[in-house]
């Protein structure tokens, strides 16, 4: 089996690296990441202009219709380049809009993030996404839904355009998650009145969260994301909320496979370079024994970030475990390469000028996007051994 | 008036990476290093890019090399918006130098009828800056070198060079060979469309005898120049050490600095 790219994703590639080389260099990165709002329309509007918005949406709807491995090739440089952008929050959201949208939802919807509206995923309310820990409240109201409740860690809350919301469905809509009935999805525009939006904290400063809270917010009947039936899909089936959420793993694995790679990258050049007791300090087993294991770290992580990548596009019943196993061993190697990485610079690895910490920080905020590692090995325990 | 533009380009090791030389027969190894287009072609086709949104008009890049390399060019500049391309292919030219490949790629130029052959002015791995004006002597054309802002009217081509002494302005009549001299422009990315759109772009492959090209002169064998050896570029610095025994380091500093014309 030939597991090596095509021309045309080698094509793709070269082409987001070398925009990243140009427009995403550390100088840049720190403008926007420690800027006011964290966001550069400018350099947001490149990437749309090169179709990035569009590579999983399908043709029909705007999009080229590529799969989830060109997907990959975009995160990994993504992870390799710290580009703060609102890319992983607008690929979260298509991914929800195509799991659960009806066509014309799909159309309307997607056409607009093609064109570069900022489209994002408000799921959390605690610190572990569970069907069961969704509450925000969803009612009818005059030939729509009335939304009320509090979301937590949205990213890119702040400059998106569109948000896809969960709530608990109850009586008032069919639930996109399982038959019993108990997550809806709706897509809501960030300018409704009813909608608030606050930044939150954050460790990672080139990804911005915020709290969303929503107080009597009205949205049309045609907000409410229903193309799928939960009680006609049989156990085994995923939901729309479970796909979403596969393949927002899938994406962060790719980012963290990049920031792995990176290190690896940065830390070998250095050890070749700088020299101690008159040999350069790769030459040392304390340090090549580190730079060997980042490296195995490296493959490891992008086997698993391809395999997930091409199940997503080919294999759905693979796609899920495929998807947790690759975010659980990417992010392993992204949080170790990273810690590695700073010791393998010694001093100069503490510094602020030093791009490290940027690495360090996105791979450790990285790690509970989605869901933490600790739960996605549960998952993967009971998916396995039942 | 629609223009028939080719653009001949190269490609080289990423201009990021350390480039080695096989020992056996001294050329680049190209498997070693990760290959990009040569920036400075980039700005070429950026140029023929350009020509072609004024004038309307084709454009056809044109490349000689291994299957691999040479067509990774070949598509990069094909997604970022030329029309067709032509790849020279064959082993006798593994080797060729600057003259042999000016000369190989003379004979494909030939086959075409183009009213302007643009090139980068040099590439960044052998930077020789003979490529150009050696097609345009072969092919007896116009050579406008260094160029940018190249424009066309009625049967002319103008361009512009800057120099240490000024800004010249050079025009030619046409067909004319240009080299384009790097920084002349911001080359676009391709987008996703575009490389999706390359896939279904016509290519052809042409032999050495499908170009009627001379054996001996290209090739290891055919080439002008020879590679005798190679090494490492000595990092060993200049060094100077400022004693302060007879408390006048300032002193000594001062006039090293102004020695060297730093002060």
């Amino acid at each position: 089996m030939d597991f090596s790219l095509t021309q045309e994703q080698e094509a793709l590639k070269e082409s987001v690296r070398d925009f990243l080389r140009k427009e995403s260099t550390s100088e840049k990165v720190r403008v926007v990441a420690f800027g006011e709002s964290g966001f550069d329309r400018s350099l947001w509007e490149s990437a749309v202009g090169l179709g990035w918005t569009s590579l999983v949406v399908p043709e029909e709807f705007g999009g080229i219709g590529l799969g989830w491995v060109e997907a990959a090739i975009v995160a990994e440089q993504i992870g390799m380049h710290l580009f703060p952008s609102p890319y992983y929050s607008s690929v979260f959201a298509t991914a929800a809009i195509l799991a659960a949208g009806d066509d014309e939802q799909k159309k309307v919807n997607l056409s607009r993030v093609v064109e570069g509206a900022i489209a994002t995923v408000a799921l959390w309310e605690d610190r572990s996404f569970h069907a069961s820990s969704i509450n925000m409240k969803v009612r009818k109201s005059n030939g729509g839904f009335v939304l009320d409740g509090t979301k937590l860690f949205v990213t890119d809350g702040e400059v998106a355009d569109l948000v896809v919301v969960a709530a608990a469905a109850g009586d008032a809509v069919p639930a996109s998650d399982d038959p019993s009935g108990r997550v809806a999805l709706f897509v809501v525009e960030s300018s409704n009145p009813g909608l608030s939006v606050q930044s939150l904290p954050v460790v990672d400063k080139t990804r911005r969260m915020s709290v969303l809270e929503f107080d009597g917010v009205e949205v049309p009947e045609s907000a409410h994301l229903n193309a799928v039936d939960p009680s006609s899909l049989g156990p085994l089936q995923p939901r729309p909320v479970d796909v979403m959420r596969d393949r927002a793993c899938l994406y962060i694995a790719g980012e963290q496979t990049g920031i792995a790679a990176r290190c690896l990258e940065m830390s070998l050049e250095y050890a070749k370079q700088r020299n101690q007791f008159g040999k350069p300090i790769g030459s040392y087993q304390a340090v090549s024994h580190k730079l060997a294991d980042m490296f195995v770290w490296v493959e490891h992580a992008r086997s698993l970030l391809y395999h997930a990548a091409w199940c997503a596009d080919h294999d759905p019943a693979m796609a899920p475990t495929a998807a947790w196993e690759a975010k659980v061993i990417a992010t392993q190697a992204a949080e170790r390469a990273t810690a590695d990485g700073i010791q393998i610079h010694g001093g100069i690895g503490f510094t602020w000028e030093h791009d490290l910490h940027m690495y360090f920080k996105r791979a450790r905020a990285n790690s509970v996007l989605v869901d933490e590692n600790r739960l996605l090995l549960d998952v993967l325990s009971k998916h396995r051994h039942g | 008036m629609p223009l028939s533009i080719a653009v001949c380009v190269k490609r080289v090791p990423d201009t990021a990476a350390e480039k080695k030389l096989d020992d056996g027969d001294k050329t680049l190894d190209r498997d070693s290093v990760e290959s990009i287009l040569n920036p400075v072609d980039e700005m070429a086709v950026e140029e023929a890019l350009k020509l072609k949104e004024a004038n309307e008009g084709e454009v056809t890049i044109v490349c000689a090399g291994p299957e691999g390399a040479a067509q990774q060019a070949i598509r990069k500049a094909l997604s970022m918006g030329a029309d067709k391309g032509v790849h020279l292919k064959d082993d006798s030219l593994h080797g060729s130098d600057a003259q042999g490949i000016a000369y190989a790629l003379a004979q494909v130029l030939k086959k075409g009828e183009y009213d302007l052959i643009l090139c980068g002015a040099e590439s960044t791995d052998a930077r020789t800056n003979l490529v150009p004006p050696a097609i345009a002597e072969h092919l007896n054309l116009p050579n406008l070198n260094f160029v940018k802002n190249v424009e066309t009217s009625d049967g002319k081509v103008t361009a512009h060079r800057e120099t240490d002494k000024g800004h010249d302005v050079l025009e030619s009549s046409t067909p004319a060979v240009l080299g384009v001299v790097w920084g002349a422009n911001e080359p676009r990315y391709p987008s996703f469309k575009g490389i999706m759109a390359a896939k279904q772009k016509p290519l052809e492959t042409l032999s050495a005898a499908d170009a009627e090209i001379d054996a001996s002169k290209v090739g290891l064998d055919g080439s002008k120049t020879e590679v005798l050896e190679f090494g490492a570029r000595s990092t060993e610095r200049q060094k100077n050490v400022v004693d302060n025994k007879e408390g006048d380091a300032h002193v000594k500093l001062a006039d090293f600095l102004q020695q060297q014309k730093f002060i």
